[in-house]
């Protein structure tokens, strides 16, 4: 008994105690959206931020700050927070869409490099759940692996094993493929490699530092890759493949706040 | 002996040899000679060690340019008095050809062997104008009537004449020079020896013959062999007087035989064209600002593809210049930039015949328009000089209005490739009104997560445990048995312990059931076994003497109580019941063996 008393406890201590706070989320949230609804993106953004700055991690979230950003005309502020909205959830349509659309609004063009047909199947499979949902599929796998071995034990102890070991064989290749990606959705949550320019223009030098050669002139709401970062100069890499040295204020990363 | 003999004519034939002296002398084949002519030069070494010296090395001749050389070699034996002599003649004929004119010397030529200095002798010589040659003897008599036949010059039977078609041209305007060649002999065989290199004029190559190909032709009365032998489209590129070389060319031809002893022999003369001097005019001043150079006759062309287009579509726009002039060095003026309108690279393609003076030259601008609107391209001007009328012409092309309409396209600026987007739509989407906004956590980063994975994981080795467990005991009857036997001892002495309350004499049966029982199963021998059996097993298995002996002592009592009549007392039962006692505790306390 008094075990189950601890495995309790634990098990409530496990989850972000949000329960006398729901209700200031949700009042926040409501005043957000009133806010919104009248037009006033000013109010709605700082009710929103709040949320944020509370360590709510919540796409909507993020897909609704986007969206207080593009009425302000911030472009690179929005492309910032619909690819923080993707981080959550890779599956957000309704964020998916509106940074397509926004990203032909930026002053460069960037490129998308074109997929064959079954890449993008594979890319979009990839997108289409969240790392819950891949956690979750590769506990249930691991789970359903485990009792086949039960069974392998105690069912089929004096029996034709070939069924169990087939499907075993089956549940482990699974496993694998689900536990990397898995892995590979858990890394890029927590990544903080992709910057958005949110300055109006942003020069790349060779080095850092302004008396390096200029290499580059970006525009606002350019999606770069980090390299490198110094105290006060970040190495990114562009779409294209060239690289130079931007000053650190004018990008913001592309990150989900870690409480 | 004969090999005495042999000795004897071997140093004789040294010693001739180290007295032989070498001759050497030298020669012309002519004293005077004419500019154009070749002069031979013959060195003529000879001795029986000839053959050991090498060709001659001419000096730097002043006056002479050499040629080339050629070598022959006779060798003649005799025998004198018995004795053996052998001689070789060398020749080396160098073939020279006189740089000008006048009194010119060739000097004495020292050739030194074996320490010994041989001389040559100086040789005087008259180099005069024109050719000297004196005429062969043709092979053709054909031409036997022909005035000129008397004619005894090489130079008035064979000669380059040129045909110029301006002597006094414009700068830049187009001279055409042709070289004829006029004959009559029998050229065997033609070769250039040195081509004008027109100095000071732009010189295209209009035409070279690619084999010999004379023709008669009938020049003044006289008939002569003839070919075409260079044209040459040339154009002044300075002004003033322009001197160009003479032509020159090696001629093969072929004589009559003088006597029936002899076949008619080929000869190689060098002829040369008269040299030329140009007057080159400058272009008379009041050129207009677009004038670039051209002069010649010209007309000027232009057209556009379309003019009704809607945004996105290109055109083209050719300009072309066509006419006789100058056209290596042709330029037309540049378009001017067009807002909206883009003009990539001109695709630009000549036309020329084969006399590089008359042909057309095209100009072809693809456009992309950009964005609607009106648009024209204006008129451009091309401005040449005529030298036929003596003054500059101003062409001009003819101005386009363009009508560009909205089309499907949107043209992008500032990227090279035309690139359409298509737009997911007007607006991005609206707010999602989620007023619970609960925060997201990766499961990968709660401990709940994992210690789930871990109990899953878990429950393999615990049900591996308990499965073996469960095969340990299905598989030991032994154990079995020896669980029961605690089982049965417990319900028998139970049992008993309601006898002995209420002084049963069934309180013995429940007891020796209860001991029989326990011990056949701990002791693993057969149910139903004689008391002797389960005594000497215990004994075997290690219980202590006193115990097998209490034991024994219990089965008696028991037996008598129960079998024996009057055995039964009720005052015993006291006492037996805790013996019994005893013996089952020390039982449970007994070790026994190969357990």
């Amino acid at each position: 008994m008094k075990y189950y008393l601890i495995i309790f406890s634990l098990f409530i201590m496990l989850f972000p105690v949000w329960a006398d706070n729901e209700d200031l989320v949700s009042k926040t949230a409501d005043q957000a959206i009133t806010a919104y609804h009248n037009k006033d993106y000013d109010t709605a953004l700082t009710h929103f931020l709040y949320l944020e700055n509370n360590n709510i991690i919540n796409a909507d979230l993020f897909y609704n700050i986007a969206n207080c950003y593009f009425r302000q005309s911030q472009i690179g502020k929005a492309i910032l927070y619909y690819k923080k909205a993707l981080k959550v959830d890779p599956a957000h349509q309704a964020a998916a869409s509106n940074l397509k659309f926004i990203l032909t609004l930026t002053k460069d063009k960037i490129d998308t490099p074109e997929n064959g047909a079954l890449s993008r199947f594979l890319l979009r499979l990839y997108h289409s759940f969240d790392l819950n949902k891949a956690a979750l599929f590769t506990a249930v796998l691991f789970f359903i692996l485990i009792i086949l071995l039960i069974l392998l034990q105690t069912v089929f102890q004096n029996r034709d094993k070939s069924l169990p070991i087939f499907l075993i064989f089956l549940v482990v290749i699974l496993l694998v493929i689900s536990a990397t990606i898995s892995y590979l959705k858990y890394q890029n949550f927590h990544s903080a490699s992709d910057a958005v320019v949110i300055a109006q223009t942003a020069i790349g030098y060779s080095g850092p530092g302004v008396e390096y050669t200029r290499v580059f002139t970006i525009h606002e709401g350019m999606i770069c890759q980090i390299e490198n970062t110094n105290d006060d100069w970040m190495l990114i890499k562009l779409p294209n493949g060239i690289g130079g040295w931007v000053q650190t204020n004018l990008l913001e990363i592309v990150k989900i706040k870690e409480n | 002996m004969k090999k005495i003999i042999f000795l004897a004519i071997f140093i004789l034939l040294a010693v001739f040899a180290m007295a032989d002296d070498l001759q050497v002398t030298a020669y012309v084949n002519r004293t005077t000679i004419g500019i154009n002519d070749i002069l031979q030069y013959t060195i003529e070494i000879s001795g029986s060690d000839a053959d050991k010296i090498g060709t001659p090395n001419l000096p730097q001749l002043d006056g002479f340019k050499n040629q080339g050389v050629s070598t022959s070699s006779s060798s003649s034996y005799t025998m004198t008095n018995g004795s053996f002599q052998s001689s070789v003649t060398k020749k080396y004929q160098y073939s020279l050809s006189p740089t000008r004119t006048g009194s010119i010397s060739i000097p004495s030529i020292t050739i030194k062997y074996k320490k010994k200095s041989y001389k040559t002798g100086n040789i005087k010589l008259n180099v005069v104008p024109g050719s000297n040659e004196p005429a062969p003897a043709r092979a053709s008599t054909r031409n036997n009537n022909s005035p000129a036949e008397n004619s005894g010059k090489l130079s008035d039977n064979i000669f380059i004449e040129i045909q110029v078609s301006n002597l006094n041209p414009y700068q830049n305007e187009s001279v055409e020079v042709t070289y004829n060649l006029f004959s009559k002999y029998d050229v065997t065989s033609l070769s250039f020896k040195e081509e004008p290199s027109f100095i000071g004029f732009w010189k295209e190559d209009v035409f070279t013959p690619n084999r010999m190909n004379l023709q008669r032709t009938n020049r003044n009365g006289e008939l002569y062999n003839t070919m075409k032998l260079k044209t040459y489209a040339i154009f002044p590129s300075q002004t003033g007087e322009i001197k160009v070389d003479p032509l020159k060319m090696d001629v093969d031809i072929r004589t009559e035989s003088r006597n029936i002893w002899s076949f008619g022999s080929t000869k190689t003369y060098t002829i040369a064209s008269k040299p030329l001097s140009f007057k080159v005019k400058e272009l008379p001043p009041g050129a207009p600002a677009d004038f670039s150079g051209a002069v010649g006759n010209f007309q000027l062309n232009s057209s556009v593809s379309e003019t009704q287009l809607k945004v996105g579509d290109s055109f083209t726009y050719t300009l072309e210049i066509s006419g006789r002039g100058n056209f290596s060095n042709l330029n037309i003026a540049t378009l001017p930039e067009i807002n909206h309108l883009r003009f990539l690279d001109p695709e630009t393609s000549s036309d020329i015949t084969a006399s590089k003076v008359n042909g057309k030259k095209t100009i072809r601008y693809l456009v992309v328009a950009q964005e609607p609107g009106n648009f024209s391209i204006p008129s451009l001007p091309f401005s040449y000089f005529d030298p036929g009328r003596n003054k500059y012409v101003t062409l001009r092309s003819d101005k386009y209005a363009l009508d560009v309409k909205e089309g499907d396209n949107i043209y992008i600026p500032g990227t090279t490739s035309q690139a359409s987007i298509h737009l997911e739509g007007s607006d991005i989407g609206f707010i999602i009104e989620n007023r619970v906004m609960s925060s997201f956590k990766p499961w990968f980063d709660s401990i709940l997560y994992w210690l789930l994975l871990f109990v899953i994981f878990l429950s393999l080795p615990i049900t591996t445990l308990l499965m073996k467990r469960h095969t340990q005991i299905a598989g030991d009857m032994d154990y079995q048995r020896q669980k029961r036997a605690n089982r049965v001892l417990k319900k028998y002495l139970k049992l008993a312990t309601e006898y002995y309350k209420s002084a049963n004499p069934d309180f013995y049966y429940a007891a020796q059931s209860g001991l029989e029982n326990y011990l056949t199963d701990k002791l693993k021998i057969a149910r139903g076994s004689r008391k002797d059996q389960i005594i000497s097993q215990a004994t075997h298995l290690g219980y202590s003497k006193e115990l097998v002996e209490k034991i024994n002592l219990m089965f008696n009592k028991c037996n008598e109580a129960r079998f024996m009549p009057g055995g039964f007392l009720k005052e015993n039962i006291q006492t037996d019941y805790a013996s019994l006692r005893d013996i089952v505790a020390e039982i449970a306390k007994s070790r026994i063996k190969g357990k």
